[in-house]
This record gives C-alpha cells, sequence and structure tokens, in this order.
C-alpha cells in the first residue's frame, strides 16, 4: 500500500468516525422518544463559546423556598431517597411524569435502587444533591445534565430569555442522560436548522 | 535552500567530475551528518506556516459560524469531512510531489486543527454537554495515527497541544479522576508541559525543539513560583501542596523528566544540569511535604522561604553553567535575565520599605546600574570563554 492510499485511509477513518457520532445523534433525534421540560433559561454571550442558552430546567432546586408548582416531588420522596442519611451527593435515577404538555421530575432513587411508583414515569440519570438540615427541610438540586443549548449567532429569539414559557424538548434513552433536541417557545417549536 | 540541499549538490558535481569515489562520498557524508543535525529551524517559515494554517482554520470556523442557518446540518458535516480529506492530501502531496515542506507542514496543523474543529461542530450541532476533557482525548486520539502515516513534524505539535489540552481540562475538572484540589505551587504547571513532550517524544518524527519551548516555560514558571515564594509567608499563597489526585498526574510528568531529561528538556541543559534545575526549582515545595503531620511549622516555612531564595539563583547559575559548557548563548542570555531578576527582587524584597525620600531612590538606581553593568559584563566573559562551538549561533535547536 503506498504512502498516498495510507493518508487517504487516515482521512476516511478520521470523517468516517466523526459522521458515525453524527449519524448516532441524528439517529436518536429521529427515532428515540422526546418530552418537554420548562425552563429559566439565561442567554449570556461567551468569546469563546459564542451564543448559547444557560438552560437552567425548573424543578431541579429543591429547597423550601423554591416555586412548589416545578416539581411534583414530594418531602415523603426526599425522606425515602435519604433513607437514615443526612445527606447525599452522586449519580441517581430521575423520574419523569406528565403534566400537562410537559413533563416534571416525580421520583428519584439511587443508582442500584430498583424504580419505585409511580408507574409511567420516564427513568434517566442525573447527579442528586441532597442534605437534611436541622430543622428537617430538604434542600439541594438535582444536575440533569442539560447546561447549555447553542445558539446561532444572528438567531432572532420569539421573545427575551427571561420571558416565561420556554421549553426544552429533550430525548429520551433509558438509563442514560437526557439529551437536548430543541427549544420551545409558547407550545411551538423555535426552528434552527 | 538547506544545507543539506547545499551538499547533495556540490557532492553530485564531484562525482560527476570523477573528484569524489563512492566511498569517499558517504566518508564526507558521515563526516558532516553532526554539522547538519545541528542545522538551525527555519523560525520564520514555521511562525508562517503557524500564521497561515491558523488564520485558514479561523476564516473556515467563521464561515460556519457566521452562516449556521443558511446551511444544513448534514451539509455542515459533509463540507468539513469534504475539507479534512482534502487538507490531509494536500499535506501529503506539497511535501511530496511538490517539495514545498513547510506548506506541507501548514496543511498538517490545519488537518490536526480542523478535526478539533469537526469535533467542536458534532457538539454544537446536537447540543452535547460532555466534559471538556472528553473532546480533547477524542481529539488526540483521531489525530495520533497521522503521526506514523505523515512525514511531517506538525504531527507532533498538534499531539503535543492535544495532550496538554487534555491533561489541564483532566486535571481542571471537578468530576475527573485526576482532579486538582489546589494548583497554588509549581508542581502542575512543570509536570503537565513535561508529560505532554515526554509522550510526544516516542513518535516517529517529535520536533525537537519543542524541548526547547517547554525548558523555557519550565524555567520561567519555576523562577516565577521560587521569586514569589517568599511572599507567601504573609499571604499563604504559593505554598500549597495538595494536588489532589492531580498528584498522580504531577508524579508521573516530574519522574518521567528526571528520568529521560534527553526527552524532554533541551539539550543545551544537559542531562544532570536538567535535573539540578528541576530539583533545585522544586525544593522549598518539597521541604513543606516533608512536614509532620501535614502541617508545616513557623520555621519550616521560613526555612523553604530562605531555600527559595537560595536556589532561585543557585538554578539560574546551573542554567548558566550548563549552557555555556554546551554552547548555547540563548540559555546563558535567559540564566543571566534570571539572575538579574532574582537579585534586584530580593534587593527589593529586603530595603523597600526603607526607600523613602530622593536620595535612597537616587542611590537605588545606581546600584541597579551597578548590578546590571556588573551582570553584563560576566555575561559577556562568560560568552565570549565558552569551552564549547556555539550551538545557538545557528539560531537553532537550542
Amino acid at each position: 500500500m503506498n504512502a498516498r492510499a495510507k493518508i487517504l485511509i487516515l482521512a476516511l477513518v478520521q470523517a468516517g468516525t466523526m459522521l458515525a457520532w453524527a449519524g448516532y445523534h441524528e439517529r436518536l433525534w429521529q427515532t428515540a422518544p422526546t418530552f418537554r421540560i420548562a425552563l429559566n433559561p439565561i442567554d449570556p454571550y461567551d468569546v469563546l463559546r459564542g451564543r448559547y442558552f444557560i438552560l437552567n430546567p425548573r424543578g431541579t432546586a429543591i429547597g423550601p423556598e423554591r416555586p412548589s408548582e416545578d416539581s411534583l416531588l414530594s418531602a415523603a420522596a426526599y425522606k425515602a431517597f435519604l433513607g437514615s442519611e443526612t445527606s447525599y451527593t452522586g449519580k441517581a435515577q430521575i423520574g419523569f411524569c406528565s403534566s400537562g404538555a410537559i413533563r416534571k421530575i416525580c421520583a428519584i432513587a439511587r443508582p442500584d435502587a430498583p424504580l419505585p411508583a409511580p408507574t409511567g414515569a420516564l427513568w434517566t440519570t442525573g447527579e442528586v444533591n441532597l442534605w437534611r438540615d436541622p430543622k428537617k427541610q430538604f434542600t439541594g438540586s438535582i444536575d440533569l445534565g442539560l447546561d447549555r443549548f447553542f445558539l446561532p449567532n444572528r438567531a432572532r429569539l420569539p421573545a427575551p430569555e427571561n420571558v416565561p414559557g420556554w421549553e426544552i424538548e429533550v430525548v429520551h434513552r433509558p438509563g442514560l442522560p437526557l439529551l437536548p433536541k430543541r427549544l420551545w417557545f409558547g407550545g411551538k417549536p423555535v426552528v434552527f436548522l | 535552500m538547506d544545507e543539506r540541499k547545499v551538499l547533495d549538490r556540490h557532492l553530485a558535481a564531484w562525482r560527476e567530475a570523477g573528484l569524489v569515489a563512492p566511498e569517499l562520498e558517504s566518508r564526507l557524508r558521515a563526516s558532516s551528518e553532526p554539522l547538519l543535525a545541528r542545522e538551525g529551524i527555519a523560525w520564520t517559515r514555521w511562525a508562517l506556516a503557524l500564521l497561515g494554517g491558523g488564520l485558514v482554520l479561523a476564516g473556515l470556523i467563521l464561515i460556519v459560524a457566521e452562516n449556521w442557518e443558511l446551511i444544513p446540518r448534514w451539509g455542515k458535516l459533509a463540507g468539513w469531512a469534504a475539507l479534512q480529506i482534502g487538507f490531509l492530501l494536500a499535506a501529503h502531496e506539497s511535501g511530496r510531489r511538490f517539495e514545498r515542506p513547510y506548506l506541507a507542514e501548514a496543511f498538517t496543523l490545519l488537518a490536526g486543527g480542523w478535526v478539533l474543529a469537526g469535533i467542536a461542530l458534532v457538539s454544537q450541532i446536537f447540543h452535547l454537554n460532555s466534559r471538556p476533557a472528553n473532546g480533547l482525548w477524542f481529539w488526540l486520539v483521531l489525530i495520533l495515527p497521522a503521526a506514523w502515516l505523515l512525514p511531517r513534524v506538525a504531527t507532533a505539535v498538534v499531539a503535543f497541544v492535544a495532550l496538554v489540552s487534555a491533561l489541564i481540562a483532566e486535571i481542571g475538572d471537578p468530576q475527573s479522576l485526576v482532579a486538582a484540589q489546589e494548583v497554588r505551587s509549581p508542581w502542575l504547571w512543570l509536570a503537565v508541559p513535561l508529560l505532554a513532550i515526554f509522550a510526544v517524544s516516542w513518535l516517529p518524527r517529535p520536533a525537537p525543539w519543542l524541548r526547547s519551548w517547554v525548558g523555557a516555560w519550565v524555567f520561567a514558571n519555576a523562577q516565577f513560583f521560587l521569586l514569589a515564594f517568599g511572599v507567601s509567608v504573609v499571604t499563604n499563597y504559593f505554598n500549597d501542596n495538595r494536588l489532589g489526585n492531580a498528584w498522580i498526574v504531577a508524579a508521573v510528568g516530574l519522574v518521567a523528566a528526571a528520568a529521560w531529561p534527553a526527552r524532554t528538556l533541551p539539550v543545551a541543559w544537559g542531562n544532570w544540569g536538567a535535573r539540578g534545575i528541576l530539583g533545585l526549582s522544586l525544593l522549598p515545595w518539597i521541604l513543606l511535604l516533608l512536614a509532620i503531620g501535614g502541617e508545616a511549622s513557623d520555621a519550616l516555612r521560613l526555612f523553604a522561604v530562605g531555600t527559595a531564595w537560595v536556589t532561585q539563583i543557585l538554578a539560574a547559575l546551573l542554567l548558566i553553567r550548563v549552557a555555556n559548557r554546551s554552547g548555547s548563548a540563548l540559555w546563558v542570555n535567559l540564566g543571566f535575565l534570571a539572575l538579574a531578576v532574582g537579585i534586584l527582587t530580593r534587593y527589593f524584597d529586603l530595603f523597600g520599605d526603607y526607600l523613602q525620600g530622593g536620595a535612597a531612590l537616587a542611590m537605588t538606581g545606581v546600584l541597579v546600574l551597578v548590578i546590571l553593568a556588573f551582570l553584563e559584563s560576566a555575561r559577556r566573559r562568560t560568552l565570549r570563554d565558552s569551552p564549547a562551538a556555539p550551538l545557538a549561533a545557528s539560531g537553532g535547536q537550542e
């Protein structure tokens, strides 16, 4: 095999690997089930990263001051999750249940625990940081791995990011973290090519 | 034209004229080989190759970013793939068929950078939020085979950049197995590039001049930390030895550098000179590691500060000595610069509080001039009396 053929094979391997990686995600977008989560996005501009949303999904903050309508989790669920411990930081299974047109977090479980009720929940993985303070109140956060959503430089948004109504459509892969697919606003998808 | 080509041309002419027999020609070539090995690096061509490759890369990325909504996502990916194939073939053909080695190096750099751009492109299209270190390791894996397939030094440069970036991202990620707890000590600043250059040194074309850059980085950083170490008695800032699990990276990098200085640090430093400079640079922090129970006493801290004062000067003197023996004017100059900075810093450390009023300032100015004149005189004398042929006169590897 001559040198040129080897270079061509290298180029094809590099291009093929990248296209296969992209193809896997394209296939997920086309075939995997999706659902929507409500957001409180932030729209910063970073010289290196360009323009993007910090997604900031609703219902991921745990504490007495969080809006109760953002999450379907109850104090009993936190209590069951912690068991005899006073705090937990690490991976967890996170269940989403329907709430109108979107889904909200409705259950959490330890990584190795059998999936509990409620039935009908879609389970994904993330990280839970939860502790019980001396007043027996639960505080912490749930990290779904949904950090950023890239926005094209010249994209025009249907509304400022601080207006309520933003949602993210996510790809659900059982037992794996959620993947962002597209933004929604006011019940309609925001289309970027 | 480089020296090797000139030699080839002359030997060919002499062979045709019947002046040299094949045996004599091979002996002449063998005798010239050490001189050719010291041939300087064409920095201008390298700089232009870097500038050209970098500008093309930045321009292409901007074109895609500015027209993101106009180009469908599979159009972007297909364009990326076509250009990558084109860059690699251009790197190969421009070197082999058109005999334009620096153009080939520029295309190789471009192809290496374009792989990272491709990873960023897929991540942006599909909004992937993985750890940055994952993307950089992926980059390294994809470009590494080129080091064996493309006869270009730029493959080692790209691999070095990829490895340094991946290691930095890895130790900077709190979730990583080798996450750094603190970076306010020289361990990681020295060890990361040393580990990367050590790994790259095993590639088929390892770019020996990268060792000079790593040497400059190591020496400059070590000097900075040694000069700033004294401040830490008050601020407790630069003496933090808590590396977390990143001690693994630090240990591997420093052990590799100490065991194989010829693979990691400049030739002009020599093996024992390189070990000595590295050891002196880290000695104050090593002393703090000896603290019983992990918490250094005030006496030990004070002793470590005194050690830093001494080792900063000693490291500069050692560099001057080893560089002078190998005939590297560049490193000798750098050593004297470090010596001057060290003496002036310590002067102001000791007497800074007393320098009030015009007379004190004027006297300080005179003293500074006297010190600099003395050092300049010593520098010239050192270079004049150098026992070795000036390696750096070639402007090259050292």
